[in-house]
Formats: structure tokens, C-alpha cells, sequence
């Protein structure tokens, strides 16, 4: 069979077991072996087992378990509503501010976990019944919760980053650091824009009888574990007291500390803690094990030296070969979950990105961006499901997808703005390895 | 109890194998969460209250890590924790979306059946040739081997709840 026609085939079973609903890691595993097999023996094949373990067998990895317990205990202890009331004390005043201080939740709550599953369920979970109450223009309000829960993907610690350094083989530290600008700028694009609409249509955000005060203490209180999680875990990284990994079993040492301190872990919550981290835990090392199979796939085949070659072809400049690149993770992500399309981009996209003049540091956050993009983007994003499931009765899945839109829009403004200038994304790496 | 595959609501048929290596994956499992993430917390308080680093922290938080892959698996298989995109599948009628459940189950099982043969074949290898760790220099062949027990878990899990979704089908037909 030739090349092409080999690849082709190769296409087609990753569609049909995608498509089929199977776990992601038995889809991209079958995809591998078979692609694998059509240009290598079986023989060949099953040489991969150092691989295999090897995979597991990685210290970067290892930051992992570390900072997914400590999410998933501050996330059963519920300091999310407390971030919550802090932000709202000191952003409820702008126009549109209920929803503003819900996306500054997220961004928060993004430094405390790196899950967007725990982020989106804070997030939905605290500020819906809010919204509702006070009367906000549903789309606009549920569109912004569905994006502010990915910023736990773009915010260190973030899974996400924890599986890109592993697999491209980047400093975790530099990628950590890398994420914080690009976060923050997010936040504050998304906060520009609800003021926009706000200011323009006030009744899309109507003015509370009274609006929230609290005392500093009130404030102090709430916002009191997300500082001192920032500050011990980057802190401690950034003034080399510890590596990353270390950091995460500090934050996770401390998250159990600080949720004792204010009386909230149960015995029930610990142990679903353990759990849904167990879970997540699981859910990666499978997909690493499967990573494993369609890297060698990728190898074998030359998908990655074609692609090269096609794109060099086309004679663009650094800038377009990206922006075709990203037009490309855009529909990926309207239709893949994002943990397959992190392991098809990285040996896909990321040589033919470093081709084009960029910094491996620096596509990771782009990728990273791209894959919080495909959890809000019909018809498969599934924070877009997540926030359905929390939302009102009467709530239809059109008021999401079109609530949503807008915000894809400003995330390509935040894609055009690294882009242009990618010190954004990689000044704070440097500075803080220098 | 134990959540349905697909509904993710308890379901009483879990059998003696479910209970087995949900037994096998919570001990493991648990058990290896929190003893990487204490021995690296203890490898903190070692160096700075102590004084005294250690060499070992490191490479049994990895063992853990390895374990934890090896063994929750199958665990988190039948918690229905491995997802997938079911954006064509839930607009199916139920009886094809049972049968394409199947499929998928049974590919699970190859798969893990594959990724068995992998492992065994670098076990194997590893036990002649007594591959050690780099800094321990533990030998490794007995992670390899556990790593080949834990496949055979998640391939005969898959087997397990493809024999469910077999019985749920006859059911409903």
C-alpha cells in the first residue's frame, strides 16, 4: 500500500473510533497500531514496551498527582465561593460585574487547581445561581462561565502544561511561568469585553438595589488561600527552595492544611478527593501509554516530515504558517476532546512550528489556548455541556453555542496578540530563569 | 455499587471481578496518591529541617507513578472515568448505540491485550538483562512485571464490561 493511501486509511479509523464514542485512549491507541502496521511489522511494533514504561517513568510527570489533589481537595472544600465573594467585593461595582468577578474566579481559581473540569464546575456552580437571581442576560453570563472555567488550563499549575512538557520535552517550570502573562490577559480581555456589553445594552446587565460590600477582613479571608497557594508554590519554584514537583506536594500538603484550618475536610471529602484524582490520574497515564502508539505512528509514516515539506511549499511567512496552523486547532477543537487533540498537535504541529522561527515554550501556550478554545466551540465543547447541566431549566444548548461565540472571538484576539508579540508569552520564562 | 459504564449510576450487578479490582485499584491507587505526594513532601522537610536529602524520594514517587498507571485503570474503567466524544453516538437510537458500545469495549480489550504483549515482551527483556534505576539502581523487572499484572486487569475489565453491556442488550431487545 503506498504512503498516501496508507494514511489516508490511517485517517479514516481515527474518525470512525472517535466518532464511534470510544474512550479517547483506546481510539488514539487503535489509530496508532493500526497506522503503525501499515508501515512496520508486528515485530516492530512490540518493541515498544521501554517506551511504554518510560512514559510513566517521568519526572516531570510526576508533578501530576501532586497538584490534582490539591485542586480537587480546595474544589470539595468549597474555597471557590470564597474567591468568589472577594472578587465580587472588589469588581461588582463595574458594569457587568457579577460576571466579571465570576471570570476572575476562574482565572483564581486556575492558580489553586489546573483542572478546567474543577474550574468550570466552581465557576458554573457559584455564579449561575447569581446571575439568575439578579436578572443577567443568560447568553452572555453562560457563554463567559463556560470560557472562565478553561482558564485553569492556561493558568499554572495546569494539567495540560504538565502533559505538553512531557511529551515535547520543555522545561515545566518555564511553561508554568509562560502560561501566567497570557492568563492574566485573557482575564482582562474577557473583562473588557462584558463591559463593552454592558455599557452598550445596560439591560443585559441590570444594576443591583444595592451592591455587594464587604469588609477587608471578608475580602482577606477569602482571598487568603489563593495567595498563599501562589506564593508557596511558585515562590518556592521561583527562588529554586524546590523544583516543580516538590512545589506540587508542598500545594497538596497544603491544601490539606489549609482546608483542615477552616474546619472543611470531611472525612467524605478527603476520600472523593482521592478519587476524582485517582480518576485524573488515570485518565492521563492511559493517554500517555497511548501517546506512545501514535508518536510511532507519526515517526514511521513521515506524517510529520510531509507536513513540513507541504507547508514549506506554500512559501509563508512564520506568522501565516501559524495562523494556519491555529485556523486548523480551531475546527480540530470543534469536534475532538482536547486531550486528543494535545497528543495530535504536539508531533504534528509542533516541529513545523519551531520550522517556522517559533520557541517550543512558546506553542505550547498557543496550544494550550487552542485546546481551552475546543472546550467552548460546538459541537463538541464539552464545557459548553458542563455548563448546560448547571444552568436553568429552559436553558438550550443554541443559548450556549451562540452565548459562547463572542468569546472565541476575543481568544483570537489574545491568539493575534502572541502572535505579534511573543514576549508576552515568553518574557516571564526568561526574567525568571535569568 | 457500582456506576454504570455509560449512565454513571450505581449499578448492582457488579460482579466478583469488579469487586476485585475495584478492591486492587482504590488500595493501589490511594495508596500510592498519597505516599509520592508525601514522600516528596518529606523530601522537603528532609533537606531543610533536617538537613539531611534524601535519595530515595524521587524514584519511589516514579515507582508509584508506574503503579498507579498499572492498576487504576481498570478501576477507573469500570467508574466510567475514560471518556470519549459522543457526539455522534448520542444521536443514534439506542439499539445501535448499544451495539457500537460493544465495539467499543471490545477494541478496549484489544488494545489492552496489545499493550500486554508490549509489556511483556520489555519484562521479559528486562529481567535478563537486570535493568536498573538510575539513581537506586533498584532492579526494575518487578515494575515491568506489575505493569504487565495491571494491563491484564484493564484487559479483562474491558472483557467484564463488555459482557455487561452484552447483558444489558439482551435486556432491552
Amino acid at each position: 500500500m503506498s504512503p498516501t493511501a496508507s494514511l489516508l486509511l490511517t485517517a479514516v479509523v481515527f474518525v470512525l473510533t472517535l466518532g464511534s464514542g470510544m474512550p479517547v485512549f483506546v481510539g488514539l491507541g487503535i489509530t496508532g497500531a493500526i497506522g503503525s502496521l501499515l508501515f512496520v511489522s508486528f515485530d516492530n511494533l512490540t518493541n515498544l514496551g521501554d517506551m511504554l514504561f518510560g512514559s510513566l517513568w517521568q519526572v516531570s510527570l510526576l508533578a501530576t498527582p501532586g497538584f490534582i489533589l490539591m485542586g480537587s481537595i480546595f474544589f470539595r472544600c468549597n474555597f471557590g465561593k470564597d474567591i468568589f465573594d472577594a472578587f465580587e467585593i472588589m469588581l461588582g461595582k463595574l458594569p457587568g460585574g457579577l460576571i466579571i468577578s465570576a471570570v476572575w474566579l476562574g482565572a483564581g481559581f486556575g492558580f489553586i487547581c489546573g483542572s478546567n473540569l474543577a474550574g468550570v464546575a466552581t465557576v458554573g456552580q457559584i455564579a449561575i445561581p447569581e446571575v439568575e437571581r439578579r436578572g443577567y442576560d443568560r447568553r452572555l453570563s453562560l457563554g463567559a462561565f463556560a470560557i472562565a472555567g478553561t482558564l485553569a488550563a492556561l493558568i499554572p499549575p495546569s494539567l495540560l502544561m504538565i502533559i505538553y512538557a512531557v511529551l515535547a520535552e520543555v522545561s515545566l517550570g518555564q511553561l508554568f511561568f509562560a502560561g501566567i502573562i497570557p492568563g492574566i490577559l485573557m482575564t482582562l480581555l474577557l473583562s473588557l469585553y462584558i463591559i463593552g456589553r454592558a455599557i452598550a445594552n445596560p439591560a443585559l446587565c441590570p444594576k443591583p438595589a444595592s451592591v455587594t460590600t464587604g469588609s477587608l477582613w471578608t475580602t482577606a479571608k477569602g482571598i487568603f488561600p489563593l495567595v498563599i497557594t501562589f506564593v508557596v508554590v511558585f515562590g518556592g519554584i521561583y527562588s529554586g527552595i524546590w523544583s516543580v514537583v516538590e512545589a506540587s506536594a508542598a500545594g497538596a500538603t497544603m491544601a490539606i492544611g489549609l482546608s483542615f484550618a477552616y474546619g472543611r475536610l470531611s472525612r467524605k471529602a478527603f476520600f472523593e478527593s482521592l478519587d476524582s484524582t485517582l480518576q485524573i490520574l488515570s485518565l492521563v497515564y492511559m493517554i500517555m501509554l497511548a501517546a506512545v502508539l501514535f508518536n510511532h505512528f507519526v515517526f514511521v509514516s513521515g506524517l510529520s516530515a510531509s507536513l513540513k515539506a507541504a507547508v514549506g511549499h506554500l512559501d509563508l511567512p512564520g506568522w501565516g504558517v501559524m495562523t494556519l496552523i491555529l485556523a486548523v486547532l480551531t475546527v480540530m477543537g470543534m469536534f475532538l476532546d482536547l486531550y486528543a487533540m494535545l497528543l495530535i498537535a504536539i508531533p504534528v504541529f509542533l516541529p513545523l512550528s519551531i520550522e517556522a522561527g517559533y520557541d517550543a515554550i512558546w506553542f505550547g501556550i498557543v496550544l494550550i489556548v487552542a485546546c481551552e478554545l475546543a472546550l467552548v466551540t460546538p459541537p463538541v465543547g464539552l464545557n459548553l455541556f458542563i455548563i448546560r447541566r448547571m444552568a436553568p431549566a429552559g436553558t438550550t444548548q443554541t443559548d450556549l453555542d451562540i452565548g459562547a461565540l463572542p468569546y472565541v472571538f476575543v481568544v483570537w484576539i489574545l491568539f493575534a496578540l502572541m502572535i505579534a508579540f511573543p514576549q508576552i508569552v515568553l518574557w516571564l520564562p526568561h526574567y525568571m530563569v535569568r | 455499587m457500582i456506576p454504570d459504564h455509560k449512565t454513571g449510576e450505581s449499578a448492582p450487578d457488579g460482579n466478583l471481578y469488579d469487586r476485585f479490582t475495584r478492591v486492587v485499584g482504590r488500595t493501589v491507587g490511594y495508596g500510592c496518591l498519597l505516599g509520592s505526594v508525601g514522600l516528596l513532601a518529606y523530601e522537603i522537610f528532609a533537606r531543610y529541617l533536617l538537613n539531611a536529602p534524601t535519595k530515595f524520594t524521587l524514584e519511589f514517587g516514579l515507582i508509584g507513578q508506574v503503579l498507579i498507571g498499572a492498576f487504576a485503570g481498570a478501576y477507573v474503567l469500570q467508574k466510567g472515568g475514560h471518556v470519549g466524544i459522543d457526539l455522534v453516538i448520542s444521536r443514534l437510537p439506542t439499539r445501535i448505540r448499544s451495539r457500537l458500545e460493544i465495539v467499543n469495549l471490545v477494541c478496549g480489550a484489544l488494545l489492552s491485550t496489545l499493550l500486554l504483549i508490549i509489556m511483556f515482551r520489555a519484562a521479559r527483556y528486562a529481567w535478563k538483562m537486570d535493568i536498573l534505576s538510575e539513581t537506586l539502581e533498584l532492579s526494575l523487572w518487578p515494575f515491568y512485571f506489575l505493569f504487565v499484572v495491571g494491563l491484564s486487569m484493564l484487559a479483562g475489565q474491558f472483557i467484564s464490561e463488555t459482557a455487561k453491556a452484552l447483558r444489558r442488550l439482551k435486556r432491552t431487545s
